[in-house]
């Protein structure tokens, strides 16, 4: 199961945090800095899989943005790895050749996204275009 | 198809009493049906809010009269329900109808039962306190041969469990997953991934990998285990570190079902050993963890005490140092090697494992093991150790250590040679001086300093560390201290406090404080508000709270226990503190789980050159010869895996050296093993089994009081003989009518089991429902009639002739097309009498019937000889008796024999069978007056509180009370007022008394007992009768 959903960048900056179990609000900065602290000290020739206390972090580098996934012990890593880049294609495909800028101004949307993808912190929809249909139906009802 | 005919089955009652003519289906659910549809069309025809409103209203009232009167059927009550899910839908409060939901769903056949789980699951949330109710029902359907059923039972599981609730079920689903029938159906779906998964992409190898996983938790099948392990090679051999996690990840899930696997990739598994990456060197530690056995344990714990003295983040020690003690203690291989090893636990773990480690490993010390002269040495040893570390300069221990150390000095200083205790004392003494210490380690200190003072003569040292301490400023030092200074004030006594080397005896505590008496008089004349223990006060405290006691399932937890930690949970008289000692009598049931490691492995290791590093000589195993040609696969592939690997370098060869040490004793021999002699490699530190005789007198003295209370019951001694003259006597009884019925219900008073239970089995209750029914239901065939009055004959000449015992109902426990095998159980006042009977269907003569019990090794079984009468012999029934004792305590077990006979001209026959048998039966009514069930209650250290929610408490002790009398067979001593008495023994001799205590919304159980894993088990079933019971 998942944990909680990061984005962060190289200065330690969050972009995005979702969690899908509570946590104290004053913990949650806490936990991001060593989250993100115990990715920047590993190297590409090591695993994408961290221990961290009692579960497991999955990650990815986008140019400067981490994005970290934390899960319990039940979860499959390698699908997570592969949940991280899925989501990052969705984006991709949204904001044609997203930027960390794009995931700034637009937080909303992303969250949708991400809304669409994890349900209580299962993954409950890979297919791009169904994940953002519910999306692009939202924009055009704005537009008209 | 049998959903429609259940349907028409259960309408029928319907339709007759509304004295119409059948219609069909259709017809019969018409008036029910209308009725929702009436409302819902009601609703729709409504113009307002506030008409809506009223409506429900009136809607809702009209439900809550039906669903409460008990008149309803559960046909009614299915309907009622969907009414009630449409008005909670649309927000009304229903709440009223939630007790009737579940009872629907306990209750209901399969259309029934379905609707009441669904409205449970529309009604309820997770934490919803009614749920309680609802796991009985849950368990029973996950065991139901209906499949429907299970169905139902496995949604609302998923649906509404909390996770308080889980381990009641999980078992039964984990059983359900591993069914061949489930599996089958799985087979070729995994068989097709597998096989399309070739795609070279990350996630084809997140689903490999959960196929993998898949494949080896269902039902095994042989194809499929070999494509999954192909898939495991894969994923270790590959040069991308991702993949290489994921294979040593599925190797650790699969390496406890197919060992061969490790023994194939043990070179990957060698290199990744020394991997730069940490979590690839912590996944491998995880592999290596699950190989652990007695041959390799010592490399394998090296390896993790390296890597555990390199990482700094506490929760990865806290789950290391757990599992190196864990290893230690089950696989040790001498004494030496397991004194350091828990020093180097102690020193790195320090004050943040497990608090089970330290007091674990003491308990081993001090319960000692079967080898007298070993379990000396180790203790000697941990002295010698311990003193050795101690004189190191400036270097500091965690606060743990210290207080294990000091308890191991304060116990077994007395076994050193060389040093007296005085010199003992002046090292804990230089460690009480110290900044470094805490006071609770000073507390431990004390007490070792205590005990050693017992021991030595005149000492300086002690009359420092009291000038001392005496004026500290912490009570519980200054306490220990002051106790230490009065009783060098009278040695005697002191040694009699403090013996040596007895800290397992128990010592008799005049628990209820008499000495005392007459100073709680006088403060109570004078007025003070009369004493109540503490739990008195947590249950009237949480009564006024209507807090839900959420403990119930005690028993089914602890028994799943994966690590067989638990931590004590007895009363201590004393404080803990003072490290004296407090555990005894817990002894058995926190006992290291020792025996139930899987031994998976044989004894051949990796290379056959090298002399085995692990291990001394002794057990290092036997050098295979060639490949013999009966080897299997695995075994041939290890060694090809090994040819390839023969261009050593010397850097190679070390790491063959590592793996051969690593993987020895992994191997195909273990099947032989198995099917020979048992393994050999047993545990070093074997606990004893600890049911010693009480030493001290004053202990005897205890004993004699239980002794004499159990002699004094009122025993009805049944002699075989009138048991045998009762069983022909019964013959006569079968020509006479069935008067069972008025006369069990009237025998009912005394009995502790209703003689009504007796025949539960028997159909008597079938039989008044033909009686009872107006209608006409099929009628069964003539010969199933035939054995039925056959049954309820014998029924009732087994409880004519056993006056008062009881029996229960004939149960068929195997069948072929010539014979049938019946058993009862007939609790007898000393013993549990098992009668077999084995009856020729064709009712012709039955030649050489014999039934053989085979042997079990929690029972002492003796056969009842010339039991098999004549009369019998000439009949078509042949009966067979044996006496059960139980020999060592067990909630359930199976008792399996066989029956061989020969029919006229027919080879001989053999056919086996098994009958389950639980501790219940093993429990008889102990009758004592109130006063020795106050002298006993006092003597029993073991005990159990349970709070169990009954509705309308106050009416109910009497009716509960009844029912523990008749379903446990508990004698009920007293009752006064709200409080109940019960008293009970486990045969031959182990008693167990338990006092209810009614409050306002539940009874307070506390059980005693001089065994400790009983009062536990009591209590789960006196849980489980009051959970079924009536009145919900």
């Amino acid at each position: 199961m998942i944990k909680f959903f990061l984005m962060v960048n190289k200065q330690g900056q969050t972009r995005l945090s979702k969690y899908y179990e509570h946590v104290d609000i004053n913990r949650r900065t806490l936990l991001e800095t060593e989250v993100i602290k115990s990715c920047l000290s590993r190297s590409s020739e090591q695993c994408s899989f961290i221990e961290y206390k009692d579960f497991k972090l999955i990650y990815r580098q986008y140019a400067a943005l981490f994005i970290v996934v934390g899960v319990n012990d039940t979860e499959n890593e390698m699908a997570i790895y592969e949940f991280i880049h899925n989501f990052v294609e969705v984006l991709d495909e949204y904001f044609s050749r997203v930027s960390e800028l794009d995931i700034m101004f637009n937080l909303d949307k992303v969250h949708i996204i991400l809304d669409e993808m994890v349900l209580n912190g299962c993954i409950v929809e890979t297919n791009r275009a169904r994940i953002l249909a519910p999306l692009l139906i939202l924009d055009k009802m704005s537009e008209s | 198809m049998s959903d429609i005919v259940e349907r028409t089955l259960t309408a029928l009652p319907g339709l007759f009493l509304q004295s119409q003519p059948g219609g069909g289906p259709a017809a019969a659910k018409t008036p029910f049906s209308s009725r929702l549809g009436g409302l819902v069309r009601g609703v729709t025809a409504l113009s307002s809010k506030h008409e809506e409103e009223k409506l429900i209203q009136q809607e809702l009232s009209s439900l809550k009269a039906t669903v409460s009167a008990p008149t309803t059927t559960l046909k009614m009550m299915k309907e009622c329900m969907v009414r009630l899910m449409y008005c909670e839908m649309l927000g009304y409060d229903a709440s009223f109808g939630y007790i009737h939901a579940i009872k629907l769903a306990q209750q209901g056949n399969l259309l029934e039962k379905r609707v009441g789980y669904l409205a449970v699951s529309l009604f309820l949330h997770e934490s919803h306190e009614l749920l309680l109710l609802l796991v009985n029902t849950v368990v029973k359907d996950l065991q139901s041969t209906n499949l429907v059923e299970v169905c139902m039972a496995l949604t609302i599981v998923s649906q509404i469990f909390p996770r308080e609730m889980i381990p009641a079920v999980l078992p039964l689903i984990e059983d359900k997953l591993q069914h061949s029938k489930t599996s089958e159906l799985m087979y070729d779906v995994l068989d097709e991934s597998l096989r399309r998964a070739e795609l070279n992409h990350n996630v084809t190898y997140a689903i490999l990998f959960e196929c993998v996983h898949t494949v080896y938790s269902i039902y095994p099948k042989s194809e499929l285990l070999e494509k999954a392990a192909k898939c495991i090679g894969k994923f270790v051999l590959s040069p991308k570190i991702n993949l290489k996690y994921l294979g040593l990840k599925a190797l650790t899930c699969v390496v406890q079902q197919d060992p061969s696997l490790a023994l194939q990739h043990q070179m990957t598994i060698i290199e990744c050993l020394d991997h730069p990456d940490p979590i690839i060197k912590r996944e491998t530690l995880e592999l290596l963890y699950r190989i652990t056995n007695s041959q390799n344990v010592t490399v394998i714990v090296q390896k993790m005490l390296e890597y555990l003295h390199q990482s700094k983040e506490e929760y990865i020690i806290v789950n290391l140092v757990g599992k190196i003690a864990e290893l230690a203690e089950k696989y040790a291989p001498d004494n030496v090697w397991f004194i350091q090893t828990m020093n180097a636990v102690f020193s790195v773990g320090g004050d943040v494992m497990h608090p089970d480690i330290p007091s674990n490993f003491l308990r081993l010390l001090a319960e000692g093991f079967d080898d007298e002269m070993e379990e000396q040495q180790l203790r000697l040893y941990a002295v010698q150790s311990y003193l050795s570390l101690l004189d190191m300069e400036n270097v500091f221990y965690p606060q743990k250590f210290l207080q294990v150390m000091s308890w191991v000095l304060g116990e077994y200083s007395y076994l050193l040679d060389t040093e007296k205790p005085e010199d003992v004392i002046k090292r804990l003494y230089k460690l009480l001086m110290s900044d470094s210490i805490s006071s609770e380690t000073k507390a431990w200190l004390i007490a070792a300093v205590t005990k050693l003072t017992a021991q030595a003569q005149a000492s300086d040292t002690v009359e420092r560390v009291i000038q001392e301490f005496t004026v500290s400023l912490d009570t519980c030092i200054r306490q220990h201290t002051f106790e230490l200074k009065h009783l060098r004030e009278n040695v005697e006594v002191m040694k009699s406090l403090l013996p040596v080397n007895k800290s397992c005896e128990d010592m008799v505590v005049d628990a209820s404080l008499s000495f005392l008496d007459g100073y709680v008089a006088e403060g109570l004349s004078q007025g003070a508000a009369p004493y109540k223990p503490h739990h008195q006060r947590q249950e009237e405290k949480l009564s006024q709270e209507k807090v839900l006691n959420f403990e119930p399932y005690g028993l089914s937890f602890s028994s799943s226990g994966f690590t067989g930690r638990q931590s004590p949970a007895g009363i201590s008289l004393g404080s803990d503190i003072s490290g004296n000692s407090a555990e005894a009598g817990l002894k058995e049931t926190n006992s290291l789980k020792l025996e139930g490691v899987k031994k998976l492995w044989g004894k051949e290791g990796y290379l056959p050159q090298k002399e085995s590093a692990a291990g001394d000589g002794a057990e290092a195993p036997p050098l295979p010869p060639e490949v013999s040609p009966s080897e299997n696969i695995d075994q041939a592939a290890a060694k090809r895996t090994q040819a390839q690997v023969l261009a050593p370098s010397k850097e190679e060869k070390e790491k063959q050296l590592l793996a051969s040490s690593l993987f020895v004793g992994l191997g195909s021999e273990s099947t032989v093993s198995l099917l020979g002699k048992p393994d050999v490699i047993s545990h070093k530190f074997r606990r004893k089994s600890k049911v010693k005789a009480a030493k001290s007198g004053e202990a005897a003295s205890t004993h004699n009081l239980t002794c004499s209370s159990l002699n004094s019951l009122s025993h009805v001694a049944y002699e075989e003989n009138d048991y045998l003259t009762a069983l022909q006597d019964g013959e006569d009884t079968e020509s006479k009518d069935l008067p069972l019925g008025p006369e069990l219900s009237d025998s009912e008073s005394l009995s502790e089991l209703p003689l009504a239970e007796k025949v539960s089995d028997c159909s008597l209750s079938a039989l008044s429902l033909f009686a009872d029914s107006d209608m006409e239901i099929f009628q069964p065939p003539s010969s199933a009639a035939a054995s039925l009055t056959r049954d309820i004959a014998s029924a009732s000449c087994f409880l004519e002739e056993t006056a008062g015992d009881m029996c229960s109902g004939r149960m068929e426990v195997c069948s072929d097309e010539t014979v049938s095998v019946s058993s009862y159980k007939l609790w007898k006042d000393d013993c549990l009498l098992m009668v077999w009977s084995v009856t020729s269907k064709s009712g012709s003569q039955l030649k050489g019937a014999d039934l053989d019990i085979f042997p079990a090794q929690n029972f002492k079984i003796s056969e009842q000889r010339g039991c098999c009468l004549p009369v019998m012999e000439a009949g078509s029934t042949k009966n067979f008796q044996y006496s059960l004792q139980m020999e060592k305590p067990f909630t359930e077990e199976n008792l399996s024999g066989f029956v061989n006979y020969q029919m006229v001209d027919t080879h001989s026959v053999q056919l086996e069978f098994s009958v389950n048998l639980s501790l219940l039966d093993f429990i008889r009514p102990l009758k004592i007056s109130t006063e020795d069930f106050g002298k006993l209650w006092l003597s029993f250290a073991n005990d159990v509180k349970q709070n169990i929610k009954i509705s309308e408490p106050q009416a109910a002790l009497p009716s509960a009370l009844k029912m523990l009398q008749q379903k446990l067979r508990l004698h009920v001593v007293d009752i006064q007022g709200n409080e109940g008495l019960l008293a009970c023994r486990l045969l031959p001799s182990t008693s167990s008394l338990l006092h209810c205590r009614v409050h306002a919304d539940g009874l307070a159980l506390w059980f005693r007992s001089s065994c400790p894993a009983l009062p536990d088990y009591l209590s789960y079933q006196c849980q489980k009768v009051m959970m079924v019971g009536p009145g919900i």
